[in-house]
């Protein structure tokens, strides 16, 4: 080999170094290049990232060197001249760099520039990408959710992107214990683990806020065996357990991350996981304040719905049975206390969930612990766990019934005063909201001010069920105008006495439905009732009626108010006394007239009266006085029988003397006026347990009755015979007869039938069936009427036989 | 000679009311009910008829109505002859058209003057004067009451 002279080795001592790095920049650039394009493909915008600029730096760097090792190599310049190209070959290198670190151009595609770069740079900048992809992806991820459960799962997922791990779980703090609140990818064997009871080291780490790292979770014993079965069952090596600060709690919770593969976990690794604790924070704390308003808005609607629902409630027991299940539906919870109270008690008036049959109508002091303390301080007591609290358990059957939490307001009313209590209760572990007491505490204020309305209206109710009942079964018709004279009101027995049903009077007035007014002309006068007669149908009916008026503030007429009473039978009966008198006054002084008339014309100076004139006279004197006096007897009988003072003389009795005496009597008297009488006995002895005066009087009135309402010329047959211990005597008439709806009337006192006072007219008291009646039933028979009307009429009389 | 019918349905009534008006030179004509008195008093046409109120089938009022209807028996004077001393009865037989009214009991040897009183100023034409007492009469018995 020919001798190399100094400068050609110098040159090449320059020049084979710079040449060295170039090629070793463009490998390098060659190998970025595939991860370069992918990311300026996904997002150009990020090639401000410093990441993507230190990729570009490798072929810049690899082109400066180049040009200085050819310029070295092939002009063999004064080392002027390549200080030069050194520098130049340092813009090259270095502008892009800076040009792009400032995010002012776009990345050259290749460029040519001179620098050295230290070759440690590379492996830092591998991490500090990976540590940036990560932190990107998670705010990525965590950018879109809003609700608390898609917010946790979306943790969970950008634990899992961030770290490379294969699934992740993100527990919750909350009433002392961790619960699962999201996942990525978990395996059911791993959620069922979490989901159940509470991992051993876990509440620690949580606790102690520390990241935990476990490379090999089957021989990891910080965890108990469950996780580590679980997670071998899911294919799962280590887990990375990153504690995470939750908003408003003091109790963190935590990420858990699952690695398929032994994960050697690096420094960027175990970084992403503290910014992904920040990130999650900040995701929950809006996504809390997300829900708070999501729930406010909620907490309103139900309030809103439960209160118009507990308004239209009218039974207050029912208001609070409402009340426990709202209240219970209201803050989600399984069940719920209304304690009311009643003097200085609190008593279970409604309950709802566990343990409600064993509550109700539990009494507890009012100034007990937790229920009473709710009285006192009228606030909101809440319990987060129960578990093995026995004092809470003693203090609320529901909490002792297996509820764990439970929140507790007092129900105050539209007074301020405190009427109760109202509780809802969770069979988990719970905390309790501010917002959620509060809307208990509304739904309580709500429910009492509820209650208050109901036992007014029930109280009003029953008022006015009260006076409907007065007014449903006084015998007095009740109506009641108002200030246009309008019907408003027409009690049952107004619909009975007017025969006017309520319908067809409310809302007209009287003159439409009466066809009268029932205003007095003189104007009404308290207590004072008058009479006046309406119509019925076809019926006259007469009522005694008192007025009232009502007045209204200004002592303006507001309404009327009319009482009044059917007095139409008083009436007739009236009537009927008032006809005895006219009968009985006729009846005595027909006898008196001829008596007094005889008398006095016996008296007579003027006129000489023969001897057979004479008689006449006497004899109807002699008659007329027999007749008074058996008028008088009759009366007399009547009053007795009124006064229950009859006496009747019952002995053996012969039935056929008796009727012969009464016939004799009567044909004797004149007394038949042209009716023929037929007189059937049978010739034995007929024997009767009979008081004879007495059964003479009934026949008399018998005959008599058969007689007057005969027809003239007429047959009255009187008939007598034995029917086996009975003695059967029958008077019979060939007379108008008597209806079927007026035979039983005819033996009431002062009662003439319809007939007699057209045909009859005079004589007949309405007496004489009466006491037939009275004076049969005395001897203990039995007296009853056989007739059609227009066929006449038989009368019977039963006796019981005697003798034999 | 007068002619008095009595219609009453007591036969010792009509017997009284007979010897007594015939003491005084009277005709009486009978009859013991409202019909067989009406038809007598179309019949017969008596100058007064005493009228009994209360009796079986047409009582007087009925008597009393139908003889106002008829053109001979209207001016027939008639004079109610009644136990039934109530005011309503007395009025009533007033408005009827009768002239005078006798309660039961009455002093019989009263009636031929009370007749012929009657029957006097009727015909001096006193009938409306007569009425006018009567009703006077009453009206005093109203202000009694």
């Amino acid at each position: 080999m020919s001798p190399v002279d100094a400068e050609t080795k110098a040159v090449l001592f320059n020049a084979v170094p710079l040449l060295l790095l170039a090629a070793a920049h463009l490998t390098a650039g060659a190998a970025r290049a595939p991860g370069l394009l992918a990311t300026v493909r996904r997002r150009p915008t990020d090639l401000r990232e410093s990441a993507a600029a230190t990729a570009l730096l490798f072929p810049s760097v690899g082109v400066a060197a180049a040009i200085l090792g050819v310029a070295t190599l092939v002009d063999r310049e004064p080392l002027a001249g390549r200080l030069w190209l050194s520098l130049a070959a340092i813009v090259v290198a270095g502008i892009p760099a800076v040009l792009l670190l400032a995010g002012r151009v776009e990345p050259p595609s290749a460029g040519a520039s001179l620098e050295t770069v230290r070759p440690e740079t590379a492996t830092e900048s591998r991490k500090r990408a990976r540590l940036e992809r990560g932190t990107y992806g998670i705010a990525a991820v965590l950018s879109e959710p809003l609700s608390a459960d898609a917010t946790f799962d979306a943790v969970a997922k950008a634990a899992t992107d961030s770290l490379e791990g294969d699934c992740a779980a993100v527990l919750r703090a909350t009433g002392g214990t961790l619960e699962l609140a999201g996942s990525y990818e978990l395996p059911d064997v791993l959620r069922d683990v979490l989901s159940a009871d509470a991992v051993a080291g876990l509440a620690a780490a949580a606790r102690a806020g520390k990241l935990l790292a476990s490379r090999d979770l089957a021989g990891d014993n910080r965890f108990g065996p469950g996780l580590p079965e679980a997670a071998a069952g899911a294919g799962c090596s280590s887990l990375l357990v990153v504690p995470l600060t939750q908003p408003r709690s003091d109790a963190n919770g935590l990420v858990l991350v699952f690695f398929a593969g032994r994960q050697s976990f690096a420094d960027e690794q175990l970084e992403l996981a503290g910014r992904i604790a920040g990130a999650a924070r900040g995701a929950l704390e809006r996504s809390d304040l997300y829900e708070f308003e999501r729930r406010a808005r909620a907490v309103a609607q139900r309030l809103a719905s439960s209160g118009r629902e507990l308004a239209g409630e009218l039974d207050p027991e029912n208001v609070l049975e409402r009340l426990a299940r709202l209240a219970s539906s209201l803050l989600a919870g399984a069940g719920a206390s209304v304690w009311v109270l009643e003097g200085d008690e609190l008593v279970v008036h409604a309950a709802f969930g566990r343990g409600a049959s064993v509550a109700l109508e539990l009494r507890t002091p009012s100034t007990a612990w937790l229920l009473g303390d709710i009285v006192q301080s009228r606030s909101a007591r809440t319990i987060a766990n129960a578990e093995g609290d026995a004092r809470a358990a003693e203090a609320d059957p529901m909490i002792a019934a297996g509820h764990l939490s439970s929140v507790g307001v007092p129900m105050i009313g539209p007074d301020g005063g405190v009427r109760g209590v109202v509780c809802v209760y969770d069979f988990k572990p719970r905390e309790w909201r501010d917002d959620e007491a509060e809307a208990l505490l509304a739904l309580g204020s709500v429910a009492a001010a509820a209650r208050d309305n109901a036992e007014q209206y029930q109280s009003v109710w029953h008022e006015q069920q009260r006076s409907e009942a007065i007014l449903e079964n006084v015998a007095d018709g009740i109506v009641a105008l108002d200030r246009d004279g309008r019907v408003v009101l027409w009690n049952p027995a107004a619909e009975h006495i007017t025969g006017v049903p309520g319908s067809d009077a409310l809302g007209r007035t009287p003159p439409q439905v009466l066809g009268r007014s029932l205003e007095s002309e003189e104007g009404a006068r308290p207590g004072v009732s008058r009479l006046l007669s309406i119509r019925r149908g076809a019926d006259e009916v007469w009522l005694s009626l008192s007025e009232a008026l009502m007045t209204d503030p200004a002592g303006a007429v507001a309404g009327r108010i009319y009482a009044f009473r059917d007095i139409s039978s008083e009436r007739a009966v009236e009537q009927m006394k008032s006809d005895f008198v006219s009968t009985v006054s006729h009846e005595l002084r027909t006898p008196l007239t001829s008596i007094y008339g005889f008398a006095e014309t016996l008296l007579r100076q003027d006129v000489l009266f023969g001897e057979a004139e004479r008689n006449t006279f006497l004899r109807y004197i002699a008659s007329e006085s027999e007749r008074l006096t058996s008028i008088v007897d009759r009366l007399l009988s009547v009053a007795q029988l009124d006064t229950g003072a009859m006496s009747v003389q019952v002995a053996e009795t012969d039935v056929n003397r008796v009727v012969t005496e009464v016939v004799a009597a009567l044909e004797a008297s004149l007394g038949t006026n042209g009716r023929e009488l037929v007189v059937a006995l049978p010739d034995e002895r007929l024997s009767a347990a009979a008081d004879g005066d007495k059964l003479g009087q009934v026949l008399q009135h018998l005959l008599d009755n058969a007689v007057r309402y005969s027809p003239a010329g007429g047959t009255v047959r009187v008939g007598a015979r034995r029917a086996d211990d009975l003695v059967e005597v029958r008077v019979e008439d060939e007379g108008v007869g008597i209806p079927r709806a007026e035979q039983e009337r005819i033996f009431r006192k002062f009662y003439r039938g319809e007939t007699s006072a057209r045909t009859v007219g005079a004589g007949a008291t309405g007496l004489g069936l009466f006491l037939a009646e009275g004076l049969v039933q005395a001897m203990g028979g039995r007296i009853w009427v056989d007739s059609d009307e227009g066929r006449g009429a038989t009368f019977f009389v039963e006796l019981p036989a005697a003798g034999d | 000679m007068t002619r008095v019918l009595v219609i009453d349905d007591e036969a010792p009534i009509r017997l009284l009311c007979r010897v007594n008006l015939e003491a005084e030179g009277m005709t009486v004509l009978e009859a013991s009910d409202g019909p067989s008195g009406l038809a007598k008093a179309q019949e017969e046409l008596p100058d007064i008829v005493l009228l009994d109120v209360m009796m079986p089938g047409l009582d007087g009022w009925g008597v009393a109505e139908h003889m106002l209807e008829g053109e001979e028996t209207q001016r027939i004077p008639i004079i109610f002859l009644t136990a039934r001393a109530e005011f309503r009865d007395r009025a009533r037989g007033l408005d009827i058209g009768g002239v005078d009214y006798i309660t039961k009991p009455f002093n019989p040897v009263e009636l031929a003057p009370l007749v012929r009183g009657l029957l006097e100023r009727l015909q001096r034409g006193e009938r409306d004067e007569l009425r006018h007492e009567k009703l006077s009469e009453l009206r005093s018995l109203m202000v009694d009451r």
